[in-house]
Parts: C-alpha cells; structure tokens; sequence
C-alpha cells in the first residue's frame, strides 16, 4: 500500500514557509522520484500575515489534495500553532520554535520544541535563514526525503550568491534535529 | 544520421546561467532527456516540425505530436516535460530580449512594461495552457471526461504558479477530475509551474473542482471573502466547456456587478470587501528594509480596479485590459487611472523580473548582502542604467519608493469615487436617511442599532464601513443620536447582547469599531463614562484574542490614524489598558511590525502610567500633531521638533497664530520631558531643560502680548524700559517641572498711571494664554492690591507696615525668580526693595519663618498620609529653611544646587548636614514630579500607587527599591532626617 505522508509549514508572512513547501515538493518529486504536491495559504489568513504551506508526499497517486491528517506541523508563531494543531494527526510531530510558541497545546502528539529563529541569529547571523534550518529538521525527524535531494532542491531555489549559507543553515537543522533525538530518544512513527 | 542540436548558437546554457537558481529545474530536464528526445525525433524524421532553438508558436502542437510517437506513458511524460522545460527557458530569453529592444529606444517605459507583460503573460499560456491541455488528453481522454471548465484565475504572467478554478457539474463527477488534477499537478510540480487550487479549497466538497450548485450555497446567503471574488470576477475560461463557463457567468459572477435600479447587495458586498482591503493596504506604511511589490502597490491597485470594473460594468479580465477600457472611456479620472497604469506596470514588471533572475519569492529583503547584486540585474532588465550619480539599481529604488506613491495617491483617489457610489447604492440608506422629525403613528420605528447589525451580516467579512459612519458622525446628529438612543434604551440583557454582536463584528473590522465608539465620544463627550461604553470597550478588551493579525491591525491602525487611535485608548481604564499591554506585548515575527508594535506599547504604557494631569498635555499634542505619535520612543526627533516650532514662530503672519504655535512648543517639551523622566531620564538634566522651555514660553509670550497691547493703542505706548519686569515665583522659581501651576509676580518701577493700565493689559492676555494650556496663573500681590501688576511703591507702603502675614510675601520674593527684565530693573528691585524690607529686617523675617516651620510640625504630625510637600520635613520646610539661610547671609540666588554650595562656603562646618538635605531635597522633588505625571497631580502621595514610580526612580537614581513599601520608607527616612538635620543646623548656628 502507497505511503502518504503530509507536512504543514505554519508561521507568519515572510517566514519563507513558501519556499520551503516548495524545495521540500521539489525534492521528492524531481530528484527522489516521489509524487507531491504543494499548496499554500491563500485569501484573508495570507492577508492578515498567517502563512501555511503543505506539502503531501506519497510513493503513489495523490488523489486526494489537501493536508487533513499531518503527520509533521511546523509552527513558527503562536497563532500558527494555535490555529492548524487541530489537523495533527494522533501521534503526530509538532515542531515548534521554543521561543516563538510558549503555550503548546495538550493533546496526543510528540512536541518538538528547537529555538530555530535564535539559532539563525546565533549560529549563522540572519534570522532570514531559519526557514532552511526548520527544513533540515523535518528532513532528519521525518526521514521522507533523502538529505541530498534537500540539498539538489535548496539549490535550486534560493537566489545566487546565498546557495553556501542556505546549505550551511539546512545542516544546522539537521544538526539541531540530531541533537534532540540523542537527548530525548527517537521519535514514534 | 541523427540530427543535433547546437544551442551553443543561442547560448541557452549561459542565457539561462544569469537567471535565478529555480531554473536549475528545467535544465535538469533538458540535461536529463533532451538528446533522448531528439533521436526519437529524429527516428520519426519529424525534425522539421518542430521548432526547437526559438520559442514555439504552436507548442500544443509539437507537443500532440510528442504523445503521438512516443507510446510509452512513462516515457512520453519525460519527453514532454522536457520539450516544455525547453520551451520554457526559450520563451523567457525571447521576453528578455525583446523587453530590452523596446527599452532602448527613446518610447515611453510604462507602455513598453505593459508590452512586456501582455506578450509574456500570452506567451506563458499558450506554453502552460498547451502543457495542461496535452496531459489532461492523456490522463482523462475525451471519450471518458465528464464535463468541467478550467478557469485561469490569477496573474496571466505569473510563473512561480498558476492559480486555476475548475467548475464541474457536481459530486458525482468530482473523484474522476480529482484524479486527473492529482496527476497533472505532479507532473506541473516537476517539469512546470505548481498549480493552486484556491477556489476550491474555499468552495464545495474535497477535490480539485466545485460545482455552480456549491458557488450558489457559499456565496448567496454570505458575502463572504473577497479574495475569492476578485479570483472569481478575473475568471477566463481556458480548457473544457465553455457553456459550463457561460451559466457560472451568468449565475454567480454577472451579480457582483452594478445594476442600476436593481438589487445591488452582493455588488456592494464585493465593494465593502475590496475597499476594506484597499484602506488596510494603504494603512501599511512602506517598510524601510524589505520590498513586497504585492503588499506595497500590486494589491491595493488590482483592488481598486476591479471595483470600478464591476461599477461601471467593464467585461474585460486582466486588471490592464480594464484600464485601457477605463482610460478611454472615463476621461474625468483619466489623470487617476495614468497614475495606476505607470504604478502598476512598473511593479508587476519589477515583480516577474526579481522573480525571473532572483528567486520566486514575494519579498526582498534589502538587507542581504547579494541584494545590489540582484537588484541591479532587475534594473538593467528594466532599462536603468549606471549613470555617474547613482547606479541602475539605485535609480530603480528611488522610482519605487516614488511609484509606491503614486499607487496610493491614484488608489485613493479612486476610491474616493467608489465611496461615493457605494453611498448611493448601499442597502443601509433606507435606515441611516432619517430626519429629526417625531416618527408617524402609522407603523413601529425601526431599532437601527439592531437593524444596522442585522443588514451587515450579509456582508460578514467585509472591513469598509466609512460611508455608514460618515453620516453617524455629521454635524447635525441627527443620526448618531437616534442610533445611540436605540441602543440605549434596550432593555439590559437585549442591549448587552447587542454589544457582544458588535464587537464580535469589529474583530473583524477593528477600524471600524474603534471609529463607531470614537465618533460617539466624540460627538457625545457625556458617554465616555457611561455605562454603554464601558461596556462595549470592556467586551472589546477582554475578548481581544492576541492574533499576530488582530495585533498588526491594531498598529496599522495606529500608524494610520493616530488620532482616531489615541481617543480610543485615552477611553480605557486602567484595567483595560494593562490588559490591552498583556495582549500585545508578545513575540511578534519581523522587524517592521515590530517597530509599530513598540510603538503601540509605548502610547499604551504612557496613557496607563500617566496622570490626568499629564495626559491633557499630550492628548494635546496628540490632537494637534498626531503624525509624531510614531516618534514617541525617539526623544532626540521630538527635541528637533520643538525646536522648529519655537524657531518657526517667526514665520507666521499673525500674533495670534504664533501664540497658538507657542503653546504647542510648550505642550510638545512638557510631553518629551515628561516621556524623558517616566522612562527614568536623568532629574537633573530635565529640570534643568524644563525650565529652559518655560522660561522660553513666558519670555515669548510676553512679547508677543505685549506687541498685541501696543497695536491696540497706536502710538500712544508708555517707554517702560527697565521698569517692568515678570518674575517666576513658586516652584518655577525653584525649577521644579511640571507645576500644574504658575505664580508670577509682575513689578513695575513706576507709578505712572497709564504705564500700569498698559502694563495690566499685556498681563491680561498673557493670562488668558496661559490659562489655555490648563496651566492655573497665580499673581502674588494681585489680591492684596487688586491689580496683575504690583508698583515699587505698592510693595514699600505694605513692607513699611507689614502685617503678621507678610513674611509669607518676603518669602516669595525672595524665592523669585526673574525672567523677563533687565539687569538695571534687578538692581534697582534687589536694592530698593529685597535689601530694605528683607535683608535689613532678617532677624523678623527669620523669626516668624522659623515660627511657621515649628507650628506646621505640630500640624502635620500623624496626619496618617505623606504630603510631600507641607509634611514635616517635606519641600515646603526645605524651601523655608533655605530662604531663613538665604536672608540671614544676604543672598539673592534662587533655589538651586548651586544655592547649596554656596551655603556651604559660609557654614563649612555645616558640609556634611548641608549635603544631605541637598540630596533629600532633590530625592523628594524627584518623587513628587514622578507622582505628579504618572498618578496625581496632588503632594499627598497615596502609599498603594507608589509602585508605579519606582523603576523610573531605580533607574535615574540608581536605586535598588523593590517594593512601595521600599520606597515609602525611603521618603520617610529623608523626611525624618531633614526635620533631625535642620533642628540641629538652626541650633548650633547664630541666625538672625
């Protein structure tokens, strides 16, 4: 049986979640033969300066196109969190920016909470660049697209002269996602 | 033999090396299968059908002859992602070049960029609409497809996706085209543009396309969102059944357009919603550091134009098309839409290039270090080019910083129209055209406070109600006073639930819930305090979800109309305002709204941490010139400020006008000051500025007076040089700040009759200024000789028979100040008057202070509350004790620190005493100008508010208070010690 495996990318407008739909979709599509499909916020939530982006992945056809059972939310604001948590699927993977949400919802799900955007500033000097370390996380935690496909698809998105720091920001993620199953056990599944 | 291809002769691989990195995507295609393709080609001897170095004219074409010889789906589907992939890279070098061609001669830009955009955005679906058309034969054959119709709906030139609605016939057929749209969207998301799906993800039940039946059941009861039907109303039909597409047409669309005589509520519906977007959009002021062609211009303009388009009936779809209809036809606004035409083919132009060599991204981040880079490939793309003074990319920056402006004049002015109109049409006229008459016997008038909310839940998610408010907020009331007397006399759970729907309705339109309670304050002051407001502001506050949106809203409100903004929060309570703070005062992402959101919490932490007293100045300030609101937390922009304003005096016309601008000078320096010491600024220094300004405005407005009293008699002015001069008494003799009162003392050295008469007419109207900037005047010796202005001799007939209270009298001169007057009229005063009446009577002068001292301890003990003031201890004794020492070694000095010094100098044994009342007395001052601004403007300090002033305190004064009690027992130990200290000064020297 076909594999379906569903990502939201939430947080606010100028966060790159866009972009990152977008290289994610690309990956698994272009360079690991996977199908996908990408959509994004649209109509007054992307007005107010809500942004979400979905990106379903599947080994077969993708009949079915929107995110109502994710498997991994990304949430860069409080408000994201707050809105799309409802369609986490029972043990699903909430990533969360530990400074950006500090009320994190009850329910039957594994949070993960990294300091992403603090980690942008800190490590590699542009808060711009957290987007691509949030991408190297839900690379490592979800393992649905290989680390190199990743890197063939940040390439090919990012603008010309910013290819290196990208990278760099992506293996951080990868990195930071690393360290979080070493100290907490890997996730369930 | 196989043929090849050479594209060394176009150059394709380095064309394509300077554009942005997504087209990496297609060159892996063409690396991937391009010479796969041609051999297949070529076994079919069909080279000479297709066209494969210049962009295609008939790609649908070459791409049917692709799926005719290649059988294979796998590889067919290959084969075709590739030649699109080709086509693609080739249609953008050919857009490039001949954009370039066109710019270098000497034709008009924005006509070029409108060129540009046609022919790209024509070229764009002929190549994707071919791609979709080819692969939909493939995956729902004709034979087996039901009937839909695939919409374009989004920007035609447009190419980090492709915005489509598919309208089909219904449920049955949905699983059918959702699987087909399943497979194309991959197969787009690989070799192609990602498709979107908007409408429905809005409309109808899970799938990729919803039926008319579904549009009816959203969209007729509900207005809905208006981004759906901006979509909607840009709809051109571009695969499948057109017929479907007609009936869409006719049911759905065709009404959201103006009809005269008819019922227009879902064309004003759509107005309420893009009018409402349009003011949010202008609302956002141009961020400093990053570029969003949508959010700056693109938006905002397509709005406006599709609004008139559905006013005046213009069957045109994209947003240029209907300009050029609308450029033709409505020559009145021509002017207008050339504005929006330059405006919006200059970013949509900016926007595919940036996309097009940069990245596919909405903003650009001026911060980035490649940006000159990037930016400067737009530019020369563009037609700027590097001149000595600025390069292209520079000259590209400034146009779009100016044509960011014009977008905004041109779409306001628009808008204005589209105002009115609406006010002609909307379905609210039959309850808001009333007049004052008594209503007839005939039928129950109608609640229209009830009645309004009712009507506007049709429009739910709208945000444009100033045509409504405008008449609640004429002059004449008549209205407003009808809708406030309908609510009001609901009975209390009707009217309480009428409440919760209003706010519940303002979450989504802040503006114009905080425009319905401002104009009701505003035009009704009694209800501010009223039960019904309090109400409606606590349902608002504490039912205000802390949204990053509904935060923003609130900022650009603020940012917007600050005035409208600073009525609202000058509304709350305390309560409310901390409430409001706990809200906002969250981790917001990105640095614009970040400024705003300081911004907002700085005029939030003022209004709650201020005094009454206090916020009459800046309400002021804030009504008079409420742009610099956003100035609030730079205190170096606002001293700038005031200092053009007091510079600017001279340049106006009138007396009167410079009046007017001198007070504004001296509300905008108490209110920078008064920021300046509540953000824990240094006492001393503001002191010291405050007096500066005061004495500017007292010496100024003498002047000015006195210019207005000469007019008034023509030539007959009395010479009062060296005879008249204003003295600062009180407090302001002493700098203390932000006095709620000012005691003058106007002597004149001189007995002439007409001199006092003219000298009492310049008084007068100093007076009346004064009193305007709710400053209360006292004028020492004004009651006693029943005149403004006291004469030497006034002052020597009472001196030489003084009565028991006159050393309170030597006491005030002796602590004023002078401020306008010369140095003779000093010396003359000093000798004629302080010396003989003073300085050679000290011993009962000193006596009966030293009496008022001890008989005030008696009175003030265990008075329970600390009067800062007149306690034991306090700055009155302080004061006293400082004129005893003043009269008894002679000098004239006014109270300052350099007054302490020089005590010191004649009690140096007194050094370590001296100092600390010195350090006491500013401590004391401190607190009370604290006290003054930011709970009372009373000298009795209530011990529960004095939390309030400790971390301006710890922070200017370097203390360590924790707690009102910390600080309470700090002024009671100073206090207590003072008394201690000036016993012991008054008993171990010889005084008097």
């Amino acid at each position: 049986m076909a594999f379906r495996y569903e990502v939201r990318l939430s947080g606010s407008g100028g966060q790159g979640l866009i972009l990152v739909g977008k290289v994610l979709a690309e990956a698994a599509a272009i360079y690991d033969g996977l199908n996908a499909t990408q959509s994004q916020s649209y109509g007054p939530e992307a007005r107010g300066g809500a942004s979400r982006s979905e990106v379903i992945i599947s080994d077969g056809d993708i009949d079915y196109p929107k995110a109502e059972n994710i498997d991994i939310l990304l949430a860069l604001t409080q408000e994201a969190c707050d809105k799309y948590i409802v369609d986490l699927k029972e043990g699903g993977v909430l990533l969360i920016d530990s400074q950006m949400v500090t009320k994190i919802p009850e329910g039957n799900f594994q949070v993960v909470a990294i300091p992403i955007i603090q980690s942008a500033v800190e490590r590699l000097g542009k808060f711009l660049v957290s987007n691509i370390i949030a991408l190297g996380i839900i690379t490592k935690l979800s393992g649905i697209v290989s680390e190199d496909s990743v890197k063939h698809a940040i390439r090919s998105r990012v603008p010309k002269g910013t290819e290196e720091i990208n990278i760099t920001a992506f293996y951080t993620g990868i990195e930071l996602a690393q360290k979080w199953l070493d100290q907490n056990g890997p996730l369930n599944t | 033999m196989i043929q090849t291809i050479d594209f060394s002769t176009i150059d394709l691989f380095g064309r394509v090396s300077a554009l942005g990195n997504h087209h990496n995507k297609y060159l892996y295609n063409i690396e991937k299968n391009f010479d796969a393709l041609v051999s297949l080609i070529d076994e079919k001897h069909l080279f000479d059908q297709f066209r494969l170095l210049r962009f295609s004219s008939q790609p649908a074409r070459e791409m049917r002859l692709i799926t005719e010889f290649i059988k294979d789906r796998e590889t067919r589907m290959e084969m075709l992602g590739c030649y699109y992939s080709l086509q693609f890279l080739l249609m953008n070098i050919k857009a490039l070049d001949v954009l370039r061609m066109n710019l270098s001669t000497p034709t008009d830009r924005y006509d070029n960029f409108q060129r540009f955009l046609v022919r790209t955005g024509y070229d764009f679906r002929l190549l994707s609409g071919a791609y979709m058309s080819v692969l939909l034969d493939v995956f729902l054959p004709e034979d087996t497809r039901p009937d839909f119709v695939v919409c374009c709906v989004g920007t035609r030139v447009d190419q980090d996706d492709i915005d489509l609605g598919v309208i089909d016939r219904g449920i049955k057929d949905r699983s059918t085209i959702t699987k087909a749209f399943g497979l194309l969207n991959h197969e787009m998301l690989k070799n192609a543009s990602t498709l979107h799906f908007h409408l429905s993800e809005h409309v109808g039940k899970s799938g990729y396309s919803a039926s008319i039946n579904e549009y009816h059941q959203l969209l007729d009861n509900e207005i809905q969102d208006f981004v759906i039907l901006s979509e909607m109303l840009n709809a051109v039909p571009i695969l499948g059944r057109r017929d479907l597409f007609r009936q869409f047409k006719a049911e759905i669309l065709n009404r959201y357009y103006y009809q005269p005589a008819q019922d227009n509520r879902y064309h004003e519906g759509c107005l309420r919603g893009l009018l409402g977007e349009i003011r949010d959009l202008i609302m956002k002021e141009a961020s400093e550091n990053i570029l969003i062609p949508k959010r700056d211009a693109l938006r905002m303009l397509k709005a406006t134009v599709v609004a008139v388009k559905t006013w005046k009936g213009i069957d045109r779809n994209t947003t240029l098309e209907v300009l050029d209809v609308l450029l033709k036809t409505d020559l009145a606004h021509r002017e207008d839409y050339l504005r929006i035409h330059r405006a919006l083919t200059f970013f949509e132009t900016f926007r595919f290039l940036y996309q097009l060599f940069v990245v596919q991204e909405e903003e650009v981040y001026l911060e980035d270090e490649h940006i000159s880079d990037n930016l400067q490939k737009v530019a020369l793309a563009m037609g700027y080019e590097d001149k000595r003074y600025a390069p292209a990319y520079t000259q590209l920056l400034i146009h779009y910083q100016d044509l960011q402006e014009t977008a905004r004049r041109g779409a306001e002015r628009l808008v204005r129209q589209v105002d009115k109109h609406l006010s002609n049409i909307t379905i609210f006229n039959s309850i808001t055209k009333i007049t004052d008459e008594p209503p007839n016997n005939q039928g129950k008038q109608i609640n229209i406070a009830k009645e309004f909310i009712k009507r506007s839940s049709f429009f739910r998610g709208t945000r444009f109600w100033d045509d409504v408010f405008k008449l609640l907020d004429r002059e004449d009331m008549i209205l407003l006073n009808r809708f406030t007397g309908d609510f009001m006399n609901l009975p209390g759970e009707q009217r309480t639930a009428l409440i919760k729907t209003y706010v519940r309705w303002g979450r989504l339109t802040p503006y114009s819930l905080i425009s319905l309670i401002t104009i009701i304050t505003r035009r009704r002051p009694e209800l501010a305090e009223s039960e019904f407001i309090r109400m409606f502001l606590n349902e608002y506050i504490y039912d205000f979800e802390g949204t990053h949106e509904n935060i923003s809203r609130l900022c650009h409100i603020l940012n917007f109309s600050p005035r409208m903004m600073t009525n609202f929060l000058a509304l709350l309570n305390e309560r409310q305002l901390g409430k409001l703070i706990e809200i906002i005062d969250r981790p917001l992402w990105g640095p614009d709204i970040i400024m705003l959101q300081n911004n907002l919490l700085t005029l939030l932490r003022l209004y709650k941490n201020s005094s009454y007293y206090f916020q009459r100045f800046f309400q002021r300030v804030f009504n008079s010139y409420s742009a610099y609101i956003s100035l609030l937390n730079n205190e170096p922009k606002f001293a700038q400020i005031a200092d053009g304003l007091l510079r600017n005096l001279d340049n106006f016309d009138t007396i009167s006008e410079r009046i007017e601008k001198l007070g504004d000078y001296y509300d905008f320096e108490f209110l920078r000051l008064g920021i300046k010491i509540i953000n824990g600024g240094s006492f001393e220094k503001v002191d010291k500025q405050f007096t500066i300004f005061s004495d500017n405005f007292i010496q100024i407005l003498f002047e000015l007076c006195r210019e207005e009293a000469s007019r008034e008699l023509d030539n007959d002015i009395p010479k009062t040089q060296d005879l008249l001069a204003v003295f600062a008494a009180g407090g302001h003799a002493r700098s203390q700040s932000f006095d709620d009162d000012y005691d003058l003392i106007i002597l004149l050295n001189s007995d002439n009759k007409k001199m006092l008469s003219y000298a009492n007419r310049i008084i007068l109207k100093m007076n009346r200024h004064i009193i305007r900037r709710s400053i209360m005047t006292h004028y020492r010796f004004a009651d006693r000789f029943k005149n403004y202005v006291t004469t030497f001799s006034d002052l020597k007939n009472f001196f030489g028979h003084p009565d028991e209270s006159a050393f309170i009298d030597m006491s005030q001169l002796l602590g004023a100040r002078m401020i306008v007057g010369s140095a003779h009229f000093k010396d003359a005063y000093d000798k004629e008057i302080v010396r003989p009446f003073i300085f050679d009577h000290k011993a009962e002068f000193i006596s009966s202070l030293k009496t008022e001292i001890s008989s005030r301890w008696k009175y003030h003990d265990d008075l329970g509350v600390i009067d800062i003031k007149e306690c034991p201890g306090g700055l009155r004794d302080l004061e006293n004790f400082l004129f005893i020492l003043k009269a008894n070694f002679s000098i004239t000095r006014p109270i300052s620190s350099k007054l302490f010094t020089q005590l010191v100098t004649h009690l140096p044994d007194q050094q370590v005493r001296i100092d600390s009342l010195s350090r006491h007395y500013f401590f004391l001052k401190h607190v009370r100008d604290l006290y003054h601004l930011m709970i009372s403007d009373n000298d009795e300090l209530q011990k529960q508010y004095l939390t309030a002033i400790i971390k301006p305190l710890n922070k200017s004064r370097d203390m360590q208070l924790h707690s009102a009690e910390d600080l309470q027992r700090e002024i009671e130990a100073a206090i207590k010690q003072n008394v201690d200290l000036i016993h012991h000064i008054f008993k171990v020297i010889e005084i008097g």
